[in-house]
C-alpha cells in the first residue's frame, strides 16, 4: 500500500465534523477516484493525507510508515498535491519559474532543475510556455502548468482535487488522458477527487465514495455502481449509460448479465440483446 | 464624462504595459540588468544636473524609443497625465509665488496676480524633470517584464523580501483585479451602482464600493492561505525568487558600452 488512512477524524473549529473515521487504502500504481458530492469532505481528506492539516484522531501511513516519521522533504518527494484552482498553486511570475520552485527547494543543481522543468513541461504538453507569464495562460494551460509543478518533484503518488472542474469537454478529455499517461507510463499512483460519475468508469481502477465525512463504499467501478441505492443515497448518481441500461432492463425487459458503465459495454449489451431477439423471432 | 474616460485609460494602461513588455523587439531582448543600470543612471543625472537640456533630450529619446516599439499613444498619454498634472500645478504655484522680475500681471476681483520669471524657470525645470523621470520609467516598464526586472533587482542585491513581494504582487494583482471586476459586475447587475436622479444613489454606490473592497481583501487573504499551502507542499524554505543570471555575454557587453557612451554624451551635451 502506498497510502493508508486509519480512522481519520477531523472537525473544524465551527464544530463541523468533516471527516468521521475515514478508512482509505491505495495500492501502488492504481488510478483511484474519490467520489463524493460537494461538502462530503474530499478536500479536507486530501489536506489531511498531504499533511497540510493534522487529524484529530487516526493515522496516515505512506508506504507503511506513519506520516510523522517522514521529514517534510521526504514526504513531498513522495506525495504531490494539485489544487482545484490552479491560481492558488501557480505563484511564480512565469511557468518555468513555477515548475522550478519545487526542485530548487529540494536543493538540486541548476542543470538538474532545468532538466526537470523541461521534462515536466514536455510531459504535460506545454514545452513552449516556459517563459510565459501565468496570467496569460488559459484555464486548461494553468491546470497543466500546476500538474507540471508537482511532476517536477517526481512524486510516487499524485493527489488531484477535482482536476477537471471548470474545463470544457475537450479540456476534461485532455487532462484525463494526461493523468492516465502519467499513471501507465510513469508509474505514478493517481488519487483524484471528482463528482463527475461519468468519468470514473473510463479511467479508474478503484473508487472510494465519501459521504458526510465517511467512506460509504469502495471497490472497482463495477462493484461500486452495482450498489445503486448507496450511490444515490450518497448524493451521487449512476453513470448516464448505466442509468439507461437500468431503464432498458426495467421497462423494455432487456436482459443483461452486468451493469454497463461505458458506451462500449452498453453497445455490446444492446447488440447482444438485439441478436437474441432476432434469433427468437426467426425460430 | 472626460474624467471617467481618463480614469479608465489610466487603469487600462497599467494592464497594457505588461502586454507590451512581453513583445519581442530590440529593447525587450536587451539584458534587464543593463536597462535598470541605464535608467537609474539617467534618473540620477536628471535629478543632480541643472538645466533643461538633459531632461528635454531624455524625453525626446525615450519617446522616440517607445514610439519605435509601437507603444499605443493612449498608453503613453495615460502614463504621463498624472505626473504632468502634478508638474503643471507646481509650475503655476512657482510662477505665481517665486521671484521678483514680473512677467505679467492681471486682476481677479480686485486682487493683483503676478507671474515671475524666476518662478517660471524653477517650475519649468521641475516639470521637465518630472516628465523626463516618468518617461524613463515608462521606457523601462514597456521594455522589461516585471519578472525580469525582479531578477535584475536581485542581481543588484536588492533585499530578496522586496523582490519577492514585487513578484507576488505582479502574479496576484491580475487575479485580484479579475475577482474585483467580477464582484463589481455582479453588484452592477443588481443596481449596486445606481446612476440616476435618486438622491440616495451615491450612498448606494459608496456602500457597494466598500463591500467590494472588503470582499477583495477577504479573498486575497483566502488566496494567500491556499498559496502558502501550495508552497509548503513543494518544500518552501523561505526563498521564493532566485537569481538566474549567468555571466554577461558579448552582446550585453557591447550594449553596456553603447549605453555608457549614450549617458556620457547626454551629460556632456547638457553641460
Amino acid at each position: 500500500m502506498i497510502l493508508e488512512a486509519r480512522e481519520v477524524k477531523y472537525t473544524y473549529s465551527d464544530g463541523t465534523a468533516a471527516l468521521k473515521e475515514v478508512e482509505l487504502n491505495i495500492s501502488k500504481g492504481q488510478f483511484t477516484v474519490l467520489l463524493g458530492p460537494n461538502g462530503s469532505g474530499k478536500t479536507t481528506l486530501f489536506k489531511v493525507i498531504t499533511g497540510l492539516i493534522k487529524p484529530f484522531r487516526g493515522e496516515v501511513r505512506v508506504e507503511g510508515r506513519p506520516f510523522e516519521e517522514y521529514t517534510k522533504e521526504e514526504i513531498y518527494r513522495k506525495v504531490g498535491f494539485v489544487f482545484q484552482d490552479p491560481n492558488d498553486q501557480l505563484f511564480a511570475p512565469t511557468v518555468g519559474e513555477d515548475v522550478a520552485f519545487g526542485p530548487v527547494n529540494l536543493g538540486l543543481s541548476r542543470s538538474e532543475v532545468e532538466l526537470r522543468v523541461k521534462d515536466s513541461l514536455d510531459k504535460v504538453g506545454i514545452p513552449n510556455l516556459a517563459n510565459k507569464p501565468i496570467h496569460y495562460l488559459s484555464y486548461g494551460q494553468k491546470k497543466r502548468a500546476a500538474i507540471a509543478g508537482v511532476l517536477a518533484m517526481k512524486p510516487d503518488l499524485m493527489i488531484l482535487d477535482e482536476p477537471t472542474a471548470g474545463l470544457d469537454p475537450a479540456g476534461v478529455r485532455e487532462i484525463m488522458r494526461l493523468l492516465v499517461k502519467l499513471n501507465r507510463e510513469e508509474g505514478i499512483t493517481i488519487l483524484m477527487a471528482t463528482h463527475d460519475v461519468d468519468l470514473v468508469p473510463l479511467y479508474a481502477n478503484g473508487i472510494f465514495v465519501l459521504y458526510e465525512g465517511k467512506v460509504v463504499l469502495n471497490g472497482t467501478p463495477q462493484e461500486v455502481f452495482s450498489e445503486k441505492e448507496i450511490v444515490r443515497g450518497a448524493g451521487l448518481r449512476l453513470p448516464r449509460v448505466a442509468h439507461l441500461a437500468e431503464i432498458l432492463v426495467k421497462k423494455d425487459s432487456i436482459r443483461m448479465d452486468r451493469l454497463p458503465l461505458t458506451i462500449g459495454e452498453a453497445r455490446r449489451m444492446v447488440v447482444s440483446a438485439l441478436k437474441k431477439d432476432e434469433t427468437r423471432y426467426e425460430k | 464624462m472626460v474624467k471617467v474616460q481618463v480614469k479608465r485609460m489610466i487603469k487600462e494602461s497599467f494592464l497594457t504595459v505588461d502586454a507590451i513588455a512581453q513583445r519581442d523587439n530590440v529593447f525587450t531582448r536587451m539584458d534587464a540588468r543593463l536597462k535598470v543600470l541605464f535608467c537609474m543612471s539617467i534618473l540620477g543625472t536628471i535629478i543632480v544636473l541643472p538645466g533643461l537640456r538633459l531632461p528635454v533630450s531624455v524625453v525626446a529619446l525615450t519617446f522616440t524609443a517607445v514610439v519605435m516599439i509601437r507603444t499605443p499613444f493612449k498608453v503613453i498619454l495615460a502614463r504621463l497625465v498624472p505626473p504632468l498634472a502634478l508638474g503643471l500645478i507646481f509650475l503655476v504655484f512657482m510662477l505665481l509665488t517665486e521671484g521678483q522680475n514680473r512677467l505679467f500681471t492681471f486682476h481677479i476681483l480686485d486682487i493683483e496676480v503676478s507671474g515671475y520669471r524666476e518662478g517660471f524657470l524653477i517650475g519649468l525645470t521641475i516639470l521637465a524633470r518630472i516628465t523626463a523621470s516618468m518617461a524613463i520609467v515608462m521606457f523601462l516598464s514597456v521594455t522589461t517584464p516585471i519578472y525580469e526586472l525582479g531578477r535584475a533587482l536581485m542581481w543588484f542585491r536588492i533585499p530578496e523580501v522586496i523582490v519577492e513581494i514585487l513578484l507576488l504582487t505582479y502574479r496576484y494583482i491580475f487575479v485580484l483585479w479579475d475577482e474585483g471586476m467580477r464582484i463589481r459586475e455582479a453588484q452592477s447587475l443588481r443596481l449596486g451602482y445606481y446612476v440616476g436622479s435618486s438622491p440616495g444613489g451615491w450612498k448606494r454606490s459608496l456602500r457597494s464600493t466598500f463591500t467590494l473592497m472588503a470582499m477583495v481583501v477577504i479573498r486575497a487573504y483566502d488566496r494567500a492561505d491556499h498559496t502558502f499551502s501550495a508552497m509548503s507542499l513543494r518544500g518552501y524554505n523561505g526563498k521564493l525568487a532566485r537569481n538566474t543570471y549567468g555571466a554577461w555575454n558579448r552582446i550585453d557587453v557591447k550594449s553596456f558600452v553603447s549605453c555608457f557612451v549614450l549617458v556620457a554624451a547626454l551629460i556632456f551635451a547638457s553641460l
